[in-house]
C-alpha cells in the first residue's frame, strides 16, 4: 500500500472517530480493520470538529473514500443513495469533458493542420511576389 | 457523542458535491483489493 493511500486512511480513520458510534457499527467490521492497521501512524492528522468537513484542507482521496462509505453504508434511504449517485456520474461527465476539451486529438489535429495550411499560405503568397517581381524586371530590363 | 460539525458534513450533500464516480469506484477498489489480499494471506495462514 502506498504512503499516500496509508495517509488518506490516517485521514478518514481520525474523522470516523469524531463521528456517533453508529456511524461506525454501519460499517463493516473488516473494512474498519484495514482503514486501522494499514493507516501511516505517523501522519498529525488535524481535524476540527468545530469546522464543517468541507471547509477544511481534506485530500480529495479522503472525501472520496467518506463519499464511499456514505452511499454504500450510511446513506438513510435509496433516494439519498441515488441522489448521491446522480451527483457523482454529473460531476464525473463534466471532468470527462474537461478532459476532452483539454486534450482532443481532433483538437490537435486541426491545430496542426491549420499551421500547414498557415505556411502553405506564405509560401503562395512569397511564390506570387516573386513572379510578380521576375515580371517587373524583364519589363525594366527590356526597356 | 453529541452531534458535531463534522457529522452534519456527513449526513449533508456539500462535502460530496465536487466527487466523482470514478474516484468513488476507485476508493472501493483499492479497499476489496486490499481486503481479497489479507484474506488470501489468512487462508495461507489455516
Amino acid at each position: 500500500m502506498s504512503e499516500y493511500t496509508k495517509r488518506v486512511y490516517s485521514e478518514t480513520f481520525a474523522i470516523l472517530q469524531l463521528l456517533q458510534e453508529e456511524f461506525m457499527n454501519k460499517i463493516p467490521e473488516n473494512l474498519i480493520e484495514i482503514l486501522k492497521t494499514e493507516k501511516d501512524d505517523n501522519y498529525i492528522v488535524n481535524i476540527n470538529p468545530n469546522i464543517p468537513l468541507e471547509e477544511q484542507d481534506l485530500d480529495p482521496d479522503t472525501i472520496s473514500l467518506l463519499a464511499m462509505l456514505k452511499v454504500d453504508y450510511w446513506c438513510e434511504d435509496e433516494n439519498e443513495k441515488n441522489e448521491l449517485l446522480e451527483i457523482f456520474n454529473k460531476n464525473e461527465e463534466e471532468e470527462q469533458e474537461n478532459l476532452r476539451e483539454q486534450y482532443n486529438p481532433d483538437d490537435l489535429f486541426k491545430e496542426k493542420t491549420s499551421k500547414i495550411e498557415d505556411e502553405q499560405l506564405i509560401q503562395y503568397k512569397e511564390s506570387g511576389i516573386k513572379k510578380f517581381l521576375n515580371k517587373l524586371f524583364s519589363f525594366i530590363s527590356r526597356k | 457523542m453529541e452531534k458535531n460539525k463534522i457529522q452534519e458534513s456527513i449526513e449533508g450533500q456539500k462535502l460530496f458535491s465536487k466527487v466523482t464516480k470514478s474516484s468513488v469506484d476507485k476508493a472501493r477498489n483499492v479497499i476489496q483489493q486490499y481486503s481479497n489480499k489479507r484474506q488470501e494471506k489468512e487462508g495461507e495462514y489455516k
